[in-house]
């Protein structure tokens, strides 16, 4: 199959399917990529709904986002003139940010600069040093549980702290590598960047001095705070309680380590540029996501409570099910939920599939099976 | 606390010293002096000069000066203050000015924050603020705290505050220095709203204006210039270690990161550097394009797009960024080292 075929495959998507608006419609700006022209169509804006969908099916994007934001003019091409009016709370959990042990599994990099090649994950070229490494990264179900995991832990961060209810919250599976958690809650958009880098700089846990929360007494240093005391107090002492070595007295240096051990337990690991960004573009729900063929899905937090990975990623399954005929030259061994034992050459895949391989790889779908 | 209005008896003496509240901007404007009036009549002359005063002090030593007996003036020439103010339209003079302004009135939050917090309270209502009290003390809702946060590191930060539902403890003191960055932004505020159509700002007031416009464009041009020529000769101790590491980064041939020029570039133009002698600097890059870095450094110095002049980030975003491993003493913003380091003062660096 090639791009004309993936194109009907989306194109018959959003036949079937409608996308439902984000809240405030007309005054979020809109942005979309499409499969046969480089970058990005920016700056439109819809009234409702209707004219959103007619859109999305006359035009089959291959990306599609909105803003966070809420413009006065969200169609005006220069950002000042748009009128900003504030923006939602967004914060972003991608795996490819964290190490996840899967990462050998399914990634692979190149190095432009020697030529060097493996599997797993590297900042920079383990032979040459140079950055200019290629990455070929895939997503598999213990991917989406570790960052599944870590939406867990900033709902709990949000609800308990910062007070912010679940139903001012939902959870959008980015059909890529991770998910965003939206807030939409009224009295929270106007924060600035600076009010929103605390934010994200509390759920990450940054910043924490581990001075404040330790204690001298005879013959060593306790840590200050009970379970029972708010905020990161109280999340560390609960860690704390689990972990015997942390027991009777200690030397300041290990118990500052021990404290630095438990936040980062406990943070969630989000990327900080997307929560201070207040006129971010984010992928729009209900769309597919163009390197893989999945659906961005949107959940509640409950949703998400109740799913397991794999149950995620079924849900987000958006194109059929029928076997295909799929070609590679680098079969990633774990790719969503389905391991792909060590093979060369050619396979039977379902179709949806065989589509994230080729959108995202260099796969070649031959055809049906 | 919200719902329920504070009753706080205010005296003249408060109005003197807290001339921005409602109640004492009410009582002047029972004066029923009109604007024309501030250039004409002997009262009106007299404010105008004790406004004038005011802000050539905030220009001169960077202090606003004691509340005088006469509150009726006070209150008045504060207002006229920043009518000025707003009429001058420098950003950072009114930053200046309400940073001033906030730390004399501190001087008498601290006093009431023992003879009588419900006057801080009060303050905190006419900000808008959400506080609570407790048994332990008081709890400030975090918005507000992180709107007034003086620092953004130790002890105040919010990662190390007894932060539950959505609300942050605070002790007497605490909530006094908040409520001195809450009365800084009030301040920049009303000066924002303060806005008259300059055609019928009469003429004496004008002279004013432009008399504290020369002024100010004065004492921060002779900075500017000092720390080009320190540059020139190839000394920039004046210029704060990221910055530093930065330029040694581009003078050795690396490729800087999209938000490392960002900082590099708001930050050379912002202490003077013409768009020419920024581009210079970037020569040195290996991925140097004229057209794009030309375009991007007109964009920052405002000369496109938006035409916003670019400051650079504050020291949190730069450490965020993963551009600071720096500590510098007292310090939150790249410029404010600069300044210091030019006034002879160079922070120290840990």
């Amino acid at each position: 199959m090639d791009q004309a075929g993936i194109v009907r495959l989306f194109k018959a998507y959003y036949a079937r399917n409608t996308v439902p608006p984000p809240s405030s419609i007309e005054k979020r700006e809109f942005a979309f990529s499409f499969f046969d022209s480089q970058g990005m169509a920016r700056h439109m804006a819809f009234r409702d709904a209707g004219e959103l969908n007619k859109f999305i099916r006359d035009k089959v994007p291959q990306h599609a986002y909105y803003s966070t934001a809420y413009y006065a003019d969200p169609a005006a091409s220069d950002m000042d003139e748009k009128g900003w009016q504030g923006a939602d709370l967004v914060f972003d959990i991608d795996v490819d940010h964290i190490n996840t042990p899967c990462k050998p599994l399914h990634d692979t990099w190149k190095c432009r600069n020697c030529g060097a090649e493996g599997w797993g994950f590297v900042e920079k070229c383990p032979s040459c040093g140079s950055d200019r490494v290629e990455r070929q990264t895939w997503v598999c179900e213990q991917c989406i549980s570790v960052a599944r995991d870590e939406v867990l832990k900033l709902v709990d961060i949000l609800e308990e702290d910062f007070g912010i209810s679940r139903d001012e919250m939902y959870v959008v599976f980015s059909g890529h590598r991770g998910f965003h958690l939206h807030v939409e809650d009224s009295a929270l958009v106007d924060l600035d960047q600076e009010a929103r880098r605390e934010i994200a700089d509390y759920v990450r846990g940054l910043g924490i001095d581990p001075e404040l929360y330790i204690a001298r007494t005879r013959g060593g240093y306790t840590y200050r705070y009970t379970p029972e005391d708010p905020g990161w107090r109280g999340r560390i002492a609960k860690l704390l309680q689990l972990r015997p070595e942390a027991e009777g007295r200690l030397s300041r240096g290990e118990l500052e380590r021990l404290i630095l051990e438990c936040v980062a337990e406990a943070r969630a690991n989000i990327d900080e540029k997307v929560t201070m960004d207040v006129k971010r573009l984010i992928r729009l729900p209900g769309t597919l996501h163009g390197k893989t063929g999945l659906k961005v899905l949107r959940m509640t937090v409950q949703q998400l409570e109740a799913l397991d990975a794999r149950g995620v990623l079924e849900k987000a399954i958006a194109l059929p099910d029928e076997p295909v005929r799929v070609e590679m030259d680098k079969w990633p061994r774990k790719i969503l939920a389905t391991s792909l034992p060590d093979q060369a050459g050619e396979r039977t895949l379902p179709l949806y599939l065989a589509v994230y391989l080729a959108l995202n790889g260099k796969a070649r779908v031959l055809g049906p099976a | 606390m919200k719902a329920e209005p504070l009753r706080v008896a205010l005296t003249t003496d408060d109005y003197a010293r807290y001339p921005f509240l409602p109640d004492a901007l009410r009582v002047v404007r029972e004066l029923g002096l009109t604007l024309e009036e501030l250039g004409e009549t002997p009262l009106g002359l007299q404010i105008l000069e004790n406004a004038r005063g005011k802000i050539l002090s905030v220009i001169e030593n960077g202090t606003y000066p004691p509340p005088g007996g006469d509150y009726r003036l006070e209150v008045s020439a504060f207002t006229t203050a920043l009518l000025i103010l707003s009429q001058v339209g420098d950003r950072a003079l009114t930053e200046k000015f309400a940073v001033a302004f906030s730390k004399r009135v501190f001087e008498s939050i601290e006093q009431d924050a023992v003879r009588r917090p419900e006057l801080l309270l009060y303050l905190a209502t006419v900000f808008g603020w959400s506080l609570r009290a407790g048994s332990g003390g008081i709890s400030i809702h975090f918005k507000d705290y992180v709107y007034a946060q003086p620092e953004f590191t130790g002890p105040w930060k919010l990662v190390n505050r007894p932060l539950s539902s959505g609300y942050v403890e605070v002790g007497w003191r605490e909530l006094a220095r908040l409520l001195q960055t809450g009365v800084k932004k009030y301040v920049a505020r009303l000066v924002e709203s303060a806005s008259v159509d300059p055609s019928v700002v009469p003429e004496r007031l004008y002279a004013v204006v432009e008399e504290v416009s020369q002024k100010w464009a004065k004492t921060r041009s002779e900075v500017l210039a000092y720390a080009q020529a320190g540059y020139r000769k190839g000394d920039a101790t004046a210029f704060p270690p990221c910055t530093r590491a930065l330029l040694e980064d581009i003078k050795s041939g690396k490729n800087l990161t999209h938000s490392a020029r960002f900082a590099l570039a708001s930050f050379l133009l912002s202490v003077g550097f013409s768009v020419e002698e920024t581009l210079e600097v970037f020569k040195a890059s290996p991925d140097y394009r004229e057209d794009l870095a030309r375009y991007q450094v007109e964009h920052i110095a405002g000369l496109r797009g938006s035409r916003t002049k670019y400051t650079p980030y504050k020291c949190d975003n730069m450490r965020s960024l993963g551009l600071c491993r720096w500590n510098c003493q007292g310090v939150k913003h790249p410029l404010q080292f600069f300044y210091r380091a030019v006034r002879g003062r160079p922070p120290r660096v840990e």
